[in-house]
């Protein structure tokens, strides 16, 4: 007869987006790691898109019984502290100076980073724009954004447009809408159509080159690096209030922040990771460059309202 | 004089008896009455929820957003020019058909397929050959022709819409050519009249009869279209109110939005159709005529040469299976992620057919008890079966989302999206079935209380033996719709409930296109054998010139 520890693991279940837990994500690795230290199994359930694992949460007051909510981002935490319905991190002042970005919220603990850009392919496109007024001045250079609605990517840039031209934004956004081919509903969606050759450069990260680099060994692809500086994106996990399993989630947010979780993330998320001294992550940063970051902004509600403002009411 | 007399008196009582047999009222059936009660029951648990949703909804300014202006105007407008380009395409397809020298199997056979092919399927073909870097441009390149154009946008709207409902009309129309009685055909061939004469002013009748309930179909198929607006929309001005209610719910959590966008939408098109909702007395058949017929017309040069627009505009999109094929990946094809896939596609198709099956003929059944008993509520059936195709999946899914969260998740996602895509599929199973059921129902009726026979033996013994065919056609294309939709799985799917199309999105959105086009082409040679073994079935022994 099996010991009944055996039997019946101690459970964590997670929500997370999509492509972090498909098999060429890093959540199969990031699950082997932890289960090989908590003696539990790790069940975890997607939503579509980082948007989406929020609003899932909200609408069923998290009554499908998760322990934590990986891949929410920084835009949405304050929505999602509004909630009510997470608990502190209790991570000690100590646990988040190992973090290499500057980290002091009691809910939400980054788990990676990465800043947003264009990309484009070098063999298509020579002399690529170094900000966003030369950006707009190449009306050669046709781009596909996401809606920044339905799209957290889509969301940064309104924001990145914000901080760099404030009150202008809208004007911004107009003199921006001729080159703008398509606005995609998610990242996913426009980054393969860009792929597919429907625009000559795509709103995404400063990372990307990295996969094409790395996982194709295709070197085309760059991220436009500009002068003016980068909006950054930080996604987190956070331990919901009514966790069926406290102690498992708490310990899976401490992991969360260890080498074990971190060293999936560079070349299975394609993400900054958020402690230094990773092995083998010497070719990713070769391939993805840290840009001149802007200041950290975090998004209340109405923020955001205004950012969305600014875009749609150059579309009408 | 008094034999004449006699003969007359006879005649009179034997018209009394009659009338009196035809007016008598059928009875009894209840065990086949029983789905449809029971999906009743589900349609008034549906619009308690619903009224629940206004009761707790506070504040209506949003009805008055821009966004679901926008979304309405949107909506109405694609559909209404596909509906209109579809009908219009359609017509000059079936023509075009019916004076080929083409089988008939095989064309309606195609004209199926291309009708209940995977929305990601045709989508993506389209891409394949239309798109920036598709088969076109790359032509166009190779001959140095500098042209160049986007198919995304209303244009890839419009294109891929009506892909699926020109299908749809030609069949239909093509039917109704088939069908019309030799002897009219006979008569036009002695009087020389061109067929362009016969069927603007001898066939109007025939071709155009019951015209509505094909419009009613296409319009409804043309505003459903979530997964064509949510690949083709380059604009967030091109947003449909379904594509709102995903947004409203998936990024907003905004429920009771989303429910009323999805009531607006459903009380916006009972109003634009209820008038075409009646029973017709006259049952005109849309099944196929599978005797040898008298032909009269033949193909000329305009006929032959929109046949070859026609082909190329069908099968072009298909040449992304040769794609597919080449990027063949024997660890993709058995791994747990895609056995699992097909398994719950398979599942979710058998469910969602054998529940439309049973609440479509059991309201078949119904409808024509009613009308055999000649009760105006017979309307009001069809109505009801129609009603639902109305909302929007994607508000039912967000209601029986809500549903489920209020049973504390009793249900399991999958038999959720098996309802959701049974209550689309049962009005479709209901049209095709309808008039092969409805055909001599007012003898049928006289022979049932003459011998007596009880609704169970007429439904075993005469019905199911005259629909027999048609049932396991349309049964074969709802399996296959229902396999391929992308809409009510968007919610939920989970990392271990996946159809099919969902992974191919999946694999699609995470670069893996070359994955994404294999697992496509194997799914849509899976759904060509599922279809060409159906077919050898139906048509087995049949002699079709």
């Amino acid at each position: 007869m099996l010991p009944l520890s055996l039997v019946s693991k101690e459970q964590l279940n997670i929500l997370t987006y999509d492509s972090f837990t498909s098999e060429w994500g890093p959540g199969p690795s990031i699950q082997k790691s932890f289960e090989e230290i908590c003696d539990c199994q790790v069940n975890w359930t997607t939503a579509d898109s980082s948007g989406a694992l929020l609003s899932r949460v909200k609408l069923t007051d998290n009554k499908e019984g998760f322990d934590i909510i990986l891949g929410i981002d920084d835009s949405l935490m304050s929505e999602a502290k509004d909630t009510n319905l997470f608990s502190p991190h209790a991570l000690s002042s100590s646990d988040l100076a190992k973090l290499n970005i500057d980290w002091d919220n009691e809910t939400f603990v980054p788990f990676d980073y990465g800043y947003f850009s264009f990309i484009y392919n070098s063999s298509k496109l020579d002399n690529p724009p170094k900000s966003f007024d030369e950006l707009t001045n190449r009306n050669d250079i046709r781009i596909i954004i996401m809606d920044p609605r339905t799209s957290t990517p889509g969301l940064g840039l309104a924001k990145w447009i914000y901080q760099l031209k404030g009150e202008q934004s809208k004007d911004f956004w107009k003199s921006l809408q001729d080159q703008i081919v398509i606005t995609a509903k998610s990242w996913s969606d426009g980054y393969g159509l860009f792929l597919e050759g429907e625009g000559d450069a795509v709103l995404s990260y400063t990372t990307s080159p990295a996969y094409h680099a790395i996982a194709e060994t295709d070197e085309n692809y760059k991220a436009m690096l500009f002068q003016d500086g980068h909006a950054e994106q930080i996604e987190v996990l956070g331990m919901l209030k009514s966790a069926p399993n406290k102690k498992l989630a708490q310990k899976f947010i401490s992991f969360a922040i260890s080498k074990g979780f971190q060293d999936h993330i560079p070349l299975g998320n394609w993400m900054y990771p958020v402690i230094d001294g990773l092995e083998g992550s010497s070719d990713f940063y070769k391939y993805a460059p840290m840009p001149i970051s802007l200041d950290r902004v975090y998004a209340s509600k109405k923020d955001k309202d205004l950012w969305i403002e600014y875009w749609s009411s150059s579309i009408d | 004089m008094l034999l004449r007399k006699t003969k007359t008196y006879g005649s009179s009582i034997g018209h009394q008896v009659l009338t009196k047999t035809i007016n008598q009222k059928l009875e009894g059936g209840l065990i086949i009455k029983l789905p449809f009660y029971f999906y009743i029951v589900i349609l008034l648990f549906l619009l308690t929820f619903l009224i629940n949703f206004f009761y707790v909804t506070k504040n209506y300014s949003f009805v008055f957003d821009n966004i679901l202006k926008q979304s309405i105007k949107f909506t109405f407008f694609q559909a209404i020019l596909s509906t209109i380009i579809s009908i219009i395409l359609g017509f000059i397809l079936s023509i075009c058909l019916y004076l080929s020298n083409f089988k008939r199997k095989i064309i309606t056979t195609f004209l199926n397929f291309f009708f209940i092919a995977p929305v990601l399927f045709i989508s993506y073909g389209v891409i394949f050959i239309h798109g920036s870097d598709g088969l076109l441009q790359n032509i166009f390149q190779f001959i140095n022709l500098n042209f160049s154009y986007t198919f995304f946008g209303i244009i890839g709207i419009i294109y891929v819409t009506s892909y699926f409902n020109i299908a749809l009309s030609a069949n239909y129309f093509f039917r109704k050519l088939t069908n019309i009685p030799e002897n009219y055909l006979k008569l036009m061939s002695a009087n020389k009249i061109s067929l362009y004469v016969a069927l603007t002013r001898c066939l109007k009748p025939v071709v155009l009869n019951n015209l509505s309930i094909l419009i009613t179909m296409v319009l409804i198929f043309c505003i459903s279209n979530f997964t064509i607006i949510y690949i083709f929309a380059s604009s967030p001005l091109l947003t449909t109110i379904e594509m709102a209610i995903y947004q409203k719910i998936s990024f907003e959590a905004n429920i009771s939005e989303a429910v009323i966008y999805g009531f607006l939408q459903t009380v916006i098109i009972i109003l634009i159709l209820i008038p075409t909702l009646k029973l017709r007395n006259n049952f005109q058949m849309i099944t196929l005529k599978v005797s040898e017929n008298y032909r009269i017309y033949q193909s000329n040069l305009f006929s032959s040469f929109f046949l070859i627009i026609f082909f190329l505009y069908f099968f072009s999109p298909c040449l992304v299976v040769i794609k597919g094929l080449y990027n063949f990946n024997i660890d993709l094809l058995f791994s747990k992620n895609t056995i699992l896939s097909f398994l719950y596609s398979l599942i979710i198709a058998f469910s969602s057919l054998c529940i439309a099956l049973m609440i479509a003929i059991s309201s078949l059944f119904m409808a024509r008890r009613l009308h055999e008993n000649n009760s105006y509520l017979s309307n009001y059936v069809i109505l009801s079966i129609f009603i639902i195709s109305f909302v929007p999946s994607i508000s039912l899914s967000a209601i029986l989302f809500m549903i489920n969260v209020h049973l504390n998740f009793i249900l399991p996602n999958f038999l959720i999206v098996a309802f959701i895509n049974s209550f689309l599929l049962t009005p479709l199973i209901f049209l095709f079935l309808f008039p092969k059921f409805m055909e001599n129902n007012k003898f049928e009726k006289l022979r049932v209380l003459q011998f007596n026979i009880s609704a169970v033996n007429r439904f075993t013994r005469i019905d199911f033996l005259k629909i027999k065919k048609e049932l396991i056609v349309v049964s074969s294309s709802c399996f296959v719709l229902s396999m391929g939709d992308l809409t009510s799985i968007t919610l939920f799917n989970s990392s271990s409930f996946k159809t099919v199309p969902y992974l191919i999105s999946q694999l699609y959105s995470s670069y893996r296109y070359n994955d994404a086009f294999f697992i496509l082409a194997i799914f849509v040679l899976f759904i060509i054998s599922f279809l060409y073994m159906v077919n050898s079935l139906v048509y087995k022994n049949v002699k079709i010139r």
